[in-house]
């Protein structure tokens, strides 16, 4: 078999979420919640207020900035968490969400991002907001994924 | 009122070990050995995530997985991803791995949600 390994190649695991054990607050909030059989959505996700939400947390974040690597790390952590914060407002308690913020230089260089889910189609959905100027671009994706 | 407790095994919880090595498999398979190619980068991109999904869906868990694949080339410019998420402790999780070669960075994260 031909392919002889490239030794220049780099693999590494830069972050990885663990899941916790149940601490005892957790597992007092668990016990209180019964189960509601409810098999109807109690509230569609909407995604064009969230799609605002998340371009003015961008705009208001990375306007007028130029490129500095400290600070972006800081900004695309801040913006990340700012989204995740507004857009909890703005969707059913049953809902989870994961919000990326993707921020690069631009150099020329080209970069391509995507991403595929495997879920629910009717439930979940997938929302994205765009920032660019000179220095830089961000994107950020928002998935609300319903949950019983 | 009636107290249920919830006993949380490893089928129902996120392994990290597991899914990251789903994912080296994935982009080793379809990009390693490449050098950047702009014809190429959304067919990369595209059969990256695939992969990793078909590989996922095959670990039958009860659980919905968020793929994300960032390709870029490499010149010096400067690449950050962050994430926050609101989710449940006990069995979500996330992985991100980097791979990169010569000629560009692969910038793969997965989320995993319990169903």
């Amino acid at each position: 078999m031909g392919r002889e390994k490239d030794l220049s190649t780099v693999v590494e695991i830069t972050h990885k979420d663990v899941p916790r054990e149940l601490d005892d607050f957790q597992l007092q909030k668990r016990q209180r919640h019964e189960h509601s059989y409810d098999m109807q959505m109690d509230q569609p996700t909407v995604p064009e207020p969230i799609e605002r939400v998340a371009k003015r947390v961008l705009d208001r974040l990375f306007g007028g900035q130029s490129y500095d690597a400290d600070e972006a790390r800081r900004l695309a952590v801040a913006a990340a968490e700012k989204i995740k914060d507004e857009t909890l407002g703005l969707v059913s308690p049953r809902v989870r969400l994961v919000v990326q913020v993707v921020v690069t230089e631009s150099r020329g260089q080209a970069v391509r991002a995507i991403s595929r889910c495997v879920w629910d189609a009717e439930k979940d959905r997938c929302m994205r907001a765009e920032f660019a100027n000179q220095q830089l671009r961000a994107v950020a994706s928002v998935f609300a994924i319903y949950c019983e | 009122m009636l107290q249920f407790y919830v006993s949380v095994s490893v089928q129902t919880q996120f392994v990290v070990d597991e899914v990251s090595n789903v994912i080296k498999e994935a982009v080793e398979s379809t990009i390693g050995g490449n050098t950047y190619q702009q014809a190429k980068v959304n067919q990369w991109a595209s059969s990256v995530v695939e992969s990793c999904l078909g590989a996922l869906t095959k670990l039958q868990k009860p659980f919905k997985y968020i793929v994300t694949s960032v390709i870029m080339q490499k010149t010096g410019a400067g690449l950050h991803t962050a994430s926050s998420c609101y989710w449940d402790n006990s069995t979500d999780g996330s992985c991100t791995v980097r791979w990169e070669n010569k000629t560009m960075y692969c910038i793969v994260s997965v989320f995993g949600l319990a169903i």
